[in-house]
């Protein structure tokens, strides 16, 4: 008898696959999220809510395509079937598919016992949006009929389809009877998958309409205390959320809430007149777990992809996004850090405000900008704005004073930000110090002074290395100490050295203050030399011959000291607090000797000193130095020599000559003094052995007007070694050379 | 007869009443001198601008020896003062550095001068007070009017209006109209090269050193500008007229500083030279280094690149700056 068999399929083997599928309720709703970002939804909400009863029942509703009557029955309603089949980009906007191929319904079982699918979908389907025609299904799934034993087709589930009039698509999902597994790490684990897919903020593909971004919101009273954006968790995870808007004075008002600063605020004294209604809000994403403040939301390496795919910051125009912003460096963010662009230019408010901040070099304040893609937000522009409008392409905004303002109003905030994550860096640097002292006085059970880190660390390196070593043969024991006393006793010297040194150089720049008051004050005083000098010339007018004449050359006289001392000040306020003079840039070498030389002019003439310079090019240049670094030099320099002649009480030459050679700049200084012996080039640099035959000083004692000696220098013994500080860091070197003939001795110093 | 030029000085330092003295005599005009050391700032303020506006104010910068919750220095007073008399010039004089005194401040005033050269900027306070009192007496309705003002030559009148900046050509009616003229004639029309020449720049164009220049700087004394704010001090010329003068004196066409030696005789001793290589016909002035009070020379383009901290302006000269060797 000829019969066909045909395969039945057990309810069994549903819930089977679902569990096997699906492993937890977290990934389940992950899941039906993901289906409705690939079904073009821009707004899925995730409720989680009690029923009068007290019952759970999760919804999730989307405004995506939805089904229609045939996608429900060819698709949902058929196991093991999908559409994500055939096509791996969605039909609207081109989004990549990021569900799993049909387990939508798997998961709809894994959440709870029944399920209430209402799906709005147009007859030709794919499409998504008000129609005035659409195919609307109900179904309910009571999963709980669905029980091992019983045949799947058997099974009714009740619902309708129907025609409705101008609805808008999308798909809403209840689930009852709830399946009560939910953790606080499981949901941390859904917030981190949602906030992938909320990273994207609106985009535009090739062939498709705009994307115009995809939210979800995440109603969860018991959770997580109400109504979350997924986007607005993403955004306060990373390291600041960065807020500003301009007020009615048209100034920008900025707040930063980051890590480890908590909330900070400034109101610009600039003003951008031409704003009003603007609102910045971004999220400050820095790719390194230690600066997020919620890892629950994002993890490191999602984060990296969702800064690189989605990272920038847009402009929406009255809700509309506007491109190509937030796809280019529109705040020239990137080009910035490509120049290594370093600070707020000087007269800017926000280098004023980097000087404020303890330990923050205003100079150097921005070498810590972060790239464009670590930004995630957007600069909203507002009904009430005005002065922009769109360029006939609509790739961005005509250039007027509004756009540009809303530019440096956004790089402001920006920048703000920026100069406050460098103060939080070098925060944690102090702190990673002192965490570092305490456990080391946690380890020998004592406190130990700042100043004493170093020596009392050796010290318990040494007892330690000793107590081992007592285990060794005597040979090695002898050999191992020894050693370990030469390498603590160099690194102690040399600690020794340097904080005798930093506390002379404390001692300097105090005294840097004082030079500061005290020419602030003679330059006031010039003030009288000038009014002496006009009244004098008044005077000069009514009177006639020789007395007329006396009367104006000694006006001329103030007027001569008047400039003198304003040049000597000039030098002084090199150390000033100006900005512009702490920017390194080209410096001419030529106009700087000739300053130096006048500086010294009095004694050069006093004591018949000749400076030949002559030699010295006129466009030698010294490139990323500051002036006061030159001046430093030279005047060290040129002032030594100037002893060195003095002392030798002959000849009173000094020669300075210089080239340019393709790595750098060498200068030259030559003089016919005392001399200094070659077993003493090196050691004149070590700080505070300034004399180290104790020749130069007994004979300049001899030679010199002790009233002179403050103006060449007593010797503090830092100038050689400043200098080399100096040329150091300019990877250059300084040292002395054998002279020759008739010269007594000779520094070179090469800067790079 | 013209009336003279009224002065007030208003400042904390009594003895600053003797460089107002010297002042007034040396400018023959009316002074008045508002000591107010050890007084209310804010009462002396209101008095003042209830009376007669002034030509020229002169403010001391720091107030310090004063009292006063609202005016601690002399730019807030001088803030206070250009909303009652937004049209008078207020000129601070200060022994403070001024690249040390913050832009914000600066910007109060028209200009701020040290206090130790006051007698250098004697002509300058005269061209301030003078500019502006010709421009009140007759305030310019339309760009042609305010360009009237600067005298140009007839060929620098389209570029100039396309040059002005916009708040100075929509809104004439503008009560800070006049501060707006004095300020960008100061700051870009006399700062830079391009329109007018100064000194070291006019010397280039014409092939010689400054002190060859002296030896013709008679026969272009009709290409200076005399428009308003002219002083002795801040001497410019015309580029336009200076180029046509040459081709009417020498006759001859060819590049200007090569046609300008003629001007001299040829002697070489006064012709300009490159500061970098010294070589001749320098074509170009650039700074030396990149410092804020560095010295500009006469420079072959060769041995010169542009200047990073200067922007290019329309119709203005590129600033350029020496090239390391």
């Amino acid at each position: 008898m000829e019969t066909k068999l045909k395969f039945t399929v057990d309810s069994a083997l549903l819930k089977e696959l679902g569990e096997k599928l699906v492993e937890t309720v977290h990934v389940a709703l992950s899941e039906l999220v993901k289906n409705a970002y690939d079904a073009d939804a821009t707004e899925v909400e995730v409720i989680f809510e009690n029923d009068a009863s007290g019952n759970g029942y999760i919804k999730i509703i989307d405004n995506g395509t939805g089904m229609n009557f045939e996608d429900v029955r060819n698709y949902w309603m058929r196991i093991a079937t999908t559409n994500k089949e055939s096509k791996n980009i969605s039909s609207v906007y081109g989004r990549h598919l990021t569900g799993a191929k049909g387990i939508g319904r798997f998961s709809c079982r894994r959440l709870g016992g029944k399920l209430t699918l209402i799906t709005n979908g147009t007859k030709k389907g794919d499409l998504c949006g008000k129609f005035p025609e659409i195919e609307r299904t109900e179904v309910v799934f009571p999963w709980k009929k669905f029980e091992a034993g019983k045949d799947v087709t058997t099974i009714v589930c009740p619902g309708e389809q129907t025609i409705v009039k101008d609805e808008y698509t999308g798909t809403t999902l209840i689930i009852e009877d709830v399946i009560d597994e939910w953790t606080t790490r499981g949901l941390s684990w859904l917030k981190r998958q949602l906030a992938v897919l909320t990273a994207n903020r609106g985009t535009r593909r090739k062939g498709f309409i705009e994307d115009p971004g995809f939210l979800v919101m995440l109603t969860a009273s018991n959770f997580e205390g109400g109504i979350r954006d997924i986007r607005d968790d993403l955004i306060n995870a990373g390291w600041g959320t960065l807020e500003a808007y301009i007020n009615n004075k048209n100034q920008a008002v900025c707040e930063l809430n980051a890590l480890g600063l908590g909330r900070r605020n400034i109101i610009s004294r600039q003003t951008f007149p031409k704003l009003k209604d603007i609102r910045l809000k971004v999220g400050i994403m820095v790719d390194e777990r230690a600066q997020m403040r919620d890892l629950s939301v994002i993890s490191k390496q999602a984060l990296n992809a969702i800064l690189s795919e989605w990272g920038g910051i847009q402009i929406r125009y009255r809700g509309f996004r506007v491109y190509p912003y937030g796809n280019d460096d529109w705040l020239e963010i990137d080009k910035d850090r490509g120049i290594r662009k370093a600070s707020p230019k000087i007269e800017n408010e926000l280098f004023a405000y980097a000087e404020s901040l303890q330990g923050v070099e205003a100079s150097r304040a921005l070498l810590n900008m972060l790239s464009m893609n670590s930004y995630i937000g957007n600069v909203l522009i507002g009904p009430k704005s005005e002065g922009f409008e769109m360029k006939a392409n609509r790739e961005g905004f005509i250039h007027s004073d509004a756009v540009r303002q809303l530019k440096n109003f956004a790089r402001f905030a920006i920048d703000w930000s920026t100069i406050l994550r460098d103060y939080y860096l070098r925060q944690q640097q102090l702190k990673i110090a002192e965490v570092a002292k305490e456990q080391f006085e946690n380890i020998i059970g004592r406190e130990v002074e700042s100043q004493k880190v170093v020596t009392t660390a050796l010290d318990y390196i040494n007892a330690n290395i000793k107590e081992v070593a007592g285990t060794l043969e005597p040979k090695k024991r002898v050999e191992l100490e020894a050693s370990l006393k030469k390498a603590t006793d160099v690194i102690k010297t040399r600690n020794r050295s340097l904080l005798i040194e930093l506390s002379h150089l404390r001692l300097v720049a105090s005294t840097s203050s004082l030079l500061l008051i005290f020419s602030h004050e003679v330059k006031s005083l010039l003030g009288l030399l000038e009014q002496s000098k006009n009244t004098l010339n008044r005077i000069a007018k009514s009177l006639s011959g020789g007395t007329r004449d006396t009367i104006i050359k000694i006006g001329q006289n103030f007027q001569d000291l008047n400039y003198r001392l304003e040049e000597l000040l000039q030098l002084t306020s090199l150390i000033s607090t100006n900005k512009a003079k702490t920017k390194p840039g080209r410096v001419a070498l030529k106009s700087r000797i000739n300053k130096v030389e006048k500086i010294f002019e009095l004694i050069t003439n006093k004591y018949g000193i000749e400076i030949d310079h002559s030699e010295v090019p006129n466009n030698i240049v010294i490139r990323d130095i500051l002036e006061a670094e030159v001046y430093s030099i030279l005047i060290n320099v040129i002032s030594n020599s100037i002893k060195a002649v003095i002392a030798g009480g002959n000849n009173k030459n000094i020669k300075i000559v210089a080239s340019s050679t393709p790595e750098g700049v060498n200068i030259i200084v030559k003089d016919t003094g005392i001399g200094l012996n070659s077993n003493r080039f090196n050691e004149v640099f070590i700080p505070f052995v300034s004399d180290p035959d104790g020749e130069l000083y007994q004979e300049l004692e001899k030679r010199l007007n002790p009233e002179d000696s403050l103006f060449v220098g007593a010797g503090s013994g830092l100038g050689l070694g400043i200098v080399r500080e100096i040329v150091s860091i300019h990877n250059g070197i300084v040292r002395f050379k054998q002279p020759s003939s008739p010269w007594a001795t000779e520094i070179e110093i090469k800067l790079r | 007869m013209n009336q003279k030029l009224h002065f007030i000085w208003v400042d904390d330092s009594p003895e600053r009443k003797q460089d107002a003295d010297n002042l007034r005599d040396e400018l023959q005009i009316e002074m008045d001198f508002i000591d107010v050391n050890e007084t209310e700032v804010d009462e002396k303020l209101e008095n003042l601008v209830q009376g007669k506006e002034p030509d020229l104010i002169i403010m001391d910068h720091s107030l310090d020896k004063s009292y006063s919750k609202t005016y601690k220095t002399g730019s807030t007073a001088a803030t206070f003062i250009h909303e009652q008399w937004p049209s008078c010039p207020i000129i601070s004089f200060t022994g403070v550095p001024i690249e040390d005194v913050d832009v914000r401040h600066k910007a109060a005033y028209e200009d701020m001068y040290p206090i130790n050269r006051i007698s250098e900027k004697y002509s300058e306070l005269t061209a301030i007070a003078n500019g502006f009192k010709q421009l009140k007496s007759n305030r310019p309705k339309s760009t042609s009017e305010l360009l009237q003002f600067l005298v140009p030559p007839e060929d620098d009148l389209v570029k100039l209006s396309k040059i002005l900046p916009k708040e100075l050509k929509e809104d004439f009616s503008d009560k800070s109209l006049l501060l707006e003229i004095y300020r960008w004639a100061d700051s870009v029309l006399f700062a830079r090269p391009g329109f007018l020449y100064d000194k070291v720049w006019v010397a280039t164009l014409l092939g010689l050193s400054l002190d060859g220049f002296e030896y013709v700087k008679e026969t272009f004394q009709d290409t200076m500008y005399n428009g308003i704010f002219s002083s002795e001090n801040k001497e410019r010329w015309w580029k336009s007229k200076v180029l046509t003068k040459l081709g009417s004196l020498t006759n001859e066409f060819g590049l200007p500083w090569e046609i300008g030696r003629n001007l001299v005789n040829s002697d070489p001793n006064n012709f300009s030279k490159c500061f970098a290589s010294q070589e001749d016909y320098p074509e170009t002035v650039a700074a030396e280094d990149s410092t804020q009070n560095a010295n500009w020379y006469p420079m072959k383009l060769m041995h010169t690149e542009p200047h990073p901290n200067f922007e290019d302006m329309l119709f203005f000269d590129e600033l350029r700056i020496m090239k390391p060797l």
